[in-house]
């Protein structure tokens, strides 16, 4: 009944419309089809186009999620392709935030390239599927030497197979414009979380009439936004590791209130950078970078290369500090983590060319000098500490380095089996956004928050999905690892 | 048209009373708003594409200081748009090709002819005219594909795009039973075999809705997203001028490149501005056409 | 003798006469059956797993667990919720607006073509593309739209367009946007199915203009008008591009379409989520949201059948 309705409308508006492809029917009889014989020969054009033909040259891909060094290490990739004996021919291919989400495509196609920037995440997940190359396998005895100081035990090498070698680390810093503090008549950068709110408050009543605001933060994607801000502060002051308490072994996020509550102000229209809400992290760098933002926070490995390449801005005008907390409480170190780490795909083809492109460009000193010189991040490897001269940024900005309040952090579950691990309703970054806009009650939402993440914990445990993390006499002064 | 309806005609534009002038500025002036509401955004990419990012985010005038055609150069260089608008014009005439020649011989045999299991089929088709499961099903064609071998190369997102056409099938189907049935027996008694009569009766004379399939499905597949987004995301090198476009807002420089971006954003809407410029009649009467594809 | 083999020949007759129609059906059949039917044969059998894709063990048969969730998971409810308001959004400013440009450009006069290809003209363009055009519009910081609200002095600090308090209607402009024009030739369509005569005699009959709207070409659209609704109401529960590009669902979810919610547990939607997909949920929340779409489908069929017979 419907259908045919629908049928006549449309033959109704085929024939009133009449203009179409001309006179339908006259000469009808004596034209015949070549649109099928042109549909195949479009199709196998199509299906040559991608055999790209590469030459007899081994082609290694290398994939990175990073987009403030890319210029670097493309440069450095022409560079070998120019240089190299080998006949290898190196492709370097910048992911950015759809890293981790490239990744599973490619496991899953077999399409993983050769060699890839490791990311927590992505190295967690096919870590225990055989898909990370044991590096030892590879390294000459020099080379083990040369990087000894950057294994660490349960973070880089599991079970005496070394995954990746981190060679600069990062950590988290809130970054302030210097000359806007100055304006607002702010002698100090803020060391509790209520001093952070006064001053941005302060900044947007006294400013916003020229377009600067207190704070930011690229909110738009709350696990992007928090990762690099509110998670960190909360682990020096409560101790635990986003939510997890590894004495006792379970979640508890009920300490999150407070800091909750002083953020819903932080992002008040009396305070926050309009727009925050829809922000991303770059858009936020170049508003920084203008002169518009009072304060943010970021990783510290990132923001000197930026301010320096992309998004030019004044050193003397910003600096960094520690991410405040309630009250300045510190109860415990707050994350570290080790960057400009490779994994090498196992199942390469090209396995002993994979590591020797990776040798050759990422581990040699002119490299990793460059690297921490450049700005790019800050150097862990002793031998390259004592020789770089690193730019102004690190000589003068004390914060910008890793210091005592930093350490490697052991993973909670839902970071150790992720996908192990199912939490029914929106995960913790999810519930944080939708308390500091208002729309649940910290202290509820909480306490809500806490048992599904228990839950779900002890289902994996049950379900064999995940197993039970408990590190006996753990300190949150002193981390250990397992 | 009756002599006393065009007499009456004829008194009424003597008439034009104030009334009337009131109502036809008051009718302009409605769709001049209108048009600008509808125009503005497409002026705002294809001028901005030509601006310094500078004008773009600070303030600048409506069209820019200087005609900056080194963004388009940046774009199709540095971008590398070259290889996507390749890619999404092989793309694009693949699905088309494909949609049309399947949905031609589908819908003539749905109408013409009785076979085995005919009504279950139709059923089904119907059936999945209905169910909408959304972009989720994205993810079992692909591993589908993949277990078929052919998720690397660009036939996989050819595939996908075109997809299973029941819409299509239909409305092929019910423009194929509005042809005579004794134009088919006709031939068929001049010695046509079943290819015969439609390659030289059906397929002539449903050009029209072909067009309509062909049209459409040119037009989807052009602009196509997530389907694009999902099926090369492992293989950037497949990506279409689209997924390109959104991804730059994710590249190196691209809070201080909107420039660039626009330029990019008019690479993925100027071509199918131009087929709309040469076809519009056939877009919209195509539209009524396919008003069951929704 | 005879019968057998003419039955024979028969049979063989109709063999043949099958074959060749497959072969005419078979390479839609092939797209169909892929395409179509394979995936959503899929995701009922996912309804009832837990399953984190490859690379993270086998699936785990739940039983109804997964839809006991859905019932359970109040941000996919007021997923379903926003939905609804954007769909009814959409759909209550679309429909009048095309109505009434209709109305207006339905007639054979000058300007009145070019007009038509211009409201028609957001139609043939990509929703992904323009999303972000649009979302450099509406931008809270440097947006164009901002930029002339602020000069012109109608507003004195930046509106937020696409925070929580206006990313609905900012999402349902762009919607607007781009759709008008296509319900717009629904419309003309359907006027001009309307005789000429019967619109003019009623103006003989001394009916003013909103009264021919309202007497004639309203009650006489009836019928296409019925479907124009129907076809308004179930592609607003399939938008999902535009949300995608232009908000992600955000901010806290408050745009968040249903559609989104299950595309949510297969990709995550912004690049920068880190989600981890949990195909069974997801497949088990696209079912539901399917049952939803067509609950509302068949109770709009229903409704519009009454009011037909009141007429």
């Amino acid at each position: 009944m419907r259908l045919r309705r629908i049928g006549a409308i449309t033959l109704a508006a085929l024939m009133a419309a009449g203009t179409l492809a001309g006179c339908s029917g006259k000469t009808a009889t004596t034209e015949t089809t070549n649109a099928q014989t042109t549909a195949a020969a479009e199709t196998t054009a199509a299906a040559s186009d991608t055999k790209a033909a590469s030459g007899e040259k081994t082609v290694i891909n290398i994939w990175s999620k990073d987009r403030h060094d890319a210029s670097y290490v493309q440069e450095k990739v022409d560079q070998y392709n120019k240089t190299n004996t080998d006949n290898i021919q190196v492709n370097y291919q910048l992911y950015t935030d759809n890293y981790v989400q490239a990744i599973d495509m490619a496991v899953q196609s077999g399409e993983l390239p050769d060699i890839m920037v490791q990311q927590d995440q992505m190295f967690d997940k096919y870590v225990n599927e055989g898909q990370w190359a044991n590096l030892y396998d590879f390294m000459d005895e020099d080379m083990k030497t040369y990087f000894k100081d950057v294994i660490f035990p349960g973070y880089n090498e599991l079970d005496e197979k070394l995954y990746f070698i981190p060679t600069t680390g990062t950590t988290c810093r809130l970054f302030y414009n210097k000359e806007i503090f100055e304006r607002a008549g702010i002698a100090e950068p803020p060391k509790t979380l209520e001093e952070m709110v006064a001053d941005s408050k302060l900044i947007t009543s006294k400013l916003s009439g020229e377009g600067i605001y207190g704070f930011a933060e690229n909110m738009k994607s709350a696990s992007s936004g928090l990762q690099r801000s509110l998670m960190v502060g909360l682990q020096r002051e409560t101790g635990l590791v986003n939510g997890y308490d590894f004495v006792k072994g379970e979640y508890d996020f009920t300490p999150w209130a407070e800091s909750l509550k002083l953020w819903k102000e932080l992002l008040s229209e009396d305070s926050a950078f309009p727009g925050c809400e829809s922000l991303d992290i770059d858009p936020l760098r170049t508003q920084f970078a203008a002169g518009k933002i009072g304060m943010y926070m970021s990783y510290s490995h990132a923001e000197p290369g930026v301010y320096q390449n992309q998004f030019p801005m004044d050193s003397d005008k910003w600096d960094c500090v520690p991410i405040p907390t309630v009250g300045g409480k510190t109860n415990g170190k707050q994350y570290f983590s080790g960057t400009g780490g490779y994994v090498i795909n196992a199942k390469s083809p090209n396995l002993e060319k994979a590591f020797k492109v990776y040798k050759d460009i990422f581990t040699n000193e002119d490299y990793l000098v460059g690297y921490y010189e450049g700005g790019y991040g800050v150097s862990i490897l002793p031998s390259v500490i004592a020789k770089a001269k690193p730019s102004a940024d690190f000589q003068n900005k004390k914060w910008l380095l890793i210091s005592d309040i930093d350490a490697l952090l052991p993973k909670p579950p839902h970071s150790a089996f992720a996908s192990g691990m199912v939490v029914e309703g929106e995960d913790m970054y999810k519930t944080c956004e939708s308390i500091y806009y208002g729309d649940a009650d910290p202290d509820a939402a909480l306490k809500d928050l806490t048992d599904r993440y228990n839950k779900a914990y002890q289902d994996a445990i049950k379900n064999n999905t995940g197993y039970e993390i408990k590190i006996p006499g753990y300190d949150p002064q002193n981390p250990k690892l397992q | 048209m009756t002599e006393a309806y065009a007499q009456n005609k004829k008194m009424k534009k003597v008439h034009l009373s104030d009334k009337a002038r009131v109502a036809l500025i008051s009718k302009w002036v409605f769709l001049g708003i209108m048009i600008v509401f509808t125009l503005y955004p497409v002026i705002y990419t294809v001028l901005g594409s030509f601006k310094t990012n500078a004008e773009l985010t600070q303030g600048g005038g409506f069209f820019p200081s200087v005609w900056h055609f080194e963004n388009y150069y940046k774009a199709f260089i540095q971008a590398d748009f070259t290889k996507y608008t390749l890619n999404s014009v092989v793309v694009s005439i693949s699905v088309t090709i494909l949609a049309v020649t399947t949905t031609s011989l589908a819908g003539f045999v749905m109408a013409r002819k009785d076979f085995a299991g005919k009504k279950i089929l139709l059923a089904l088709y119907m059936s999945m005219m209905f169910v909408s499961l959304g972009s989720v099903t994205l993810y079992p064609i692909y591993e589908l594909l993949r277990a078929l071998k052919i998720n690397k190369t660009i036939f996989a997102l050819v595939i996908a795009l075109t997809g299973g056409q029941a819409t299509n099938v239909f409305l092929v189907m019910g423009f194929t039973k509005g042809i005579p049935k004794e134009l088919d027996e006709a031939a068929i008694i001049d010695g046509c075999s079943i290819y015969g009569v439609y390659s030289r009766i059906i397929l002539p004379l449903s050009k029209p809705i072909l067009a309509v399939v062909a049209l459409f499905s040119f037009r989807n597949a052009w602009n196509d997203y997530i389907t694009s987004l999902i099926m090369t995301i492992s293989i950037p090198k497949l990506q279409t001028l689209t997924v390109a476009v959104v991804q730059l807002k994710y590249s190196v420089n691209s809070a201080a490149e909107w420039h660039i971006m626009l330029a990019g954003a008019s690479i993925a809407i100027i071509p199918i501005l131009i087929v709309y410029m040469f076809s519009n009649k056939q877009f919209i009467a195509g539209l009524t056409a396919g008003a069951v594809k929704g | 003798m005879k019968e057998t083999i003419s039955r024979n020949l028969r049979i063989k007759k109709t063999l043949k006469h099958n074959l060749q129609t497959y072969s005419f059906l078979l390479p839609n059949l092939i797209l169909f059956t892929a395409c179509s039917l394979y995936p959503v044969v899929w995701t009922l059998k996912y309804v009832f797993y837990q399953y984190g894709g490859y690379g993270t063990g086998k699936p785990i048969f739940v039983g109804i667990a997964n839809l006991a969730r859905v019932f359970r998971d109040k941000v996919y409810w007021e997923s379903v919720l926003h939905t609804f308001t954007y769909g009814f959004g959409k759909v209550l400013i679309i429909i009048p607006l095309a109505f009434f440009l209709a109305f207006l450009l339905n007639q054979q006069k000058r300007g009145n073509g070019v007009t038509q290809s211009i409201m028609f003209l957001p139609t043939i363009m990509s929703s992904a593309v323009m999303g972000l055009v649009f979302y450099l519009l509406f931008n809270a910081y440097n947006g164009e739209v901002n930029k002339y609200l602020l000069e012109s002095g109608i507003i004195s600090r930046p509106v937020n367009w696409l925070g929580k308090d206006h990313a609905m209607k900012t999402l349902i402009l762009t919607a607007v946007w781009g759709g008008v024009g296509n319900y717009m030739v629904y419309f003309i369509a359907g006027i001009q199915q309307i005789s000429e005569d019967a619109i003019e005699s009623a103006r003989i009959d001394g009916a003013g203009k909103l009264q021919t709207i309202w007497y004639i070409i309203v009650p006489m659209l009836g019928p296409i008008l019925k479907i124009i609704m129907m076809l308004a109401i179930t592609s607003a529960f399939n938008d999902i591009t535009n949300v995608m590009v232009l908000t992600e669902g955000g901010p806290n979810n408050a745009t968040m379409v249903m559609s989104l919610y299950g595309y949510r547990y297969f990709f995550p939607i912004s690049a920068a989520e880190a989600t981890v997909p949990q195909y069974g949920y997801g497949a088990a929340v696209s079912v539901v949201s399917a049952a939803i779409a067509g609950v509302v489908t068949v109770i709009y069929l229903k409704v519009s059948k009454k009011l037909d017979d009141i007429y």
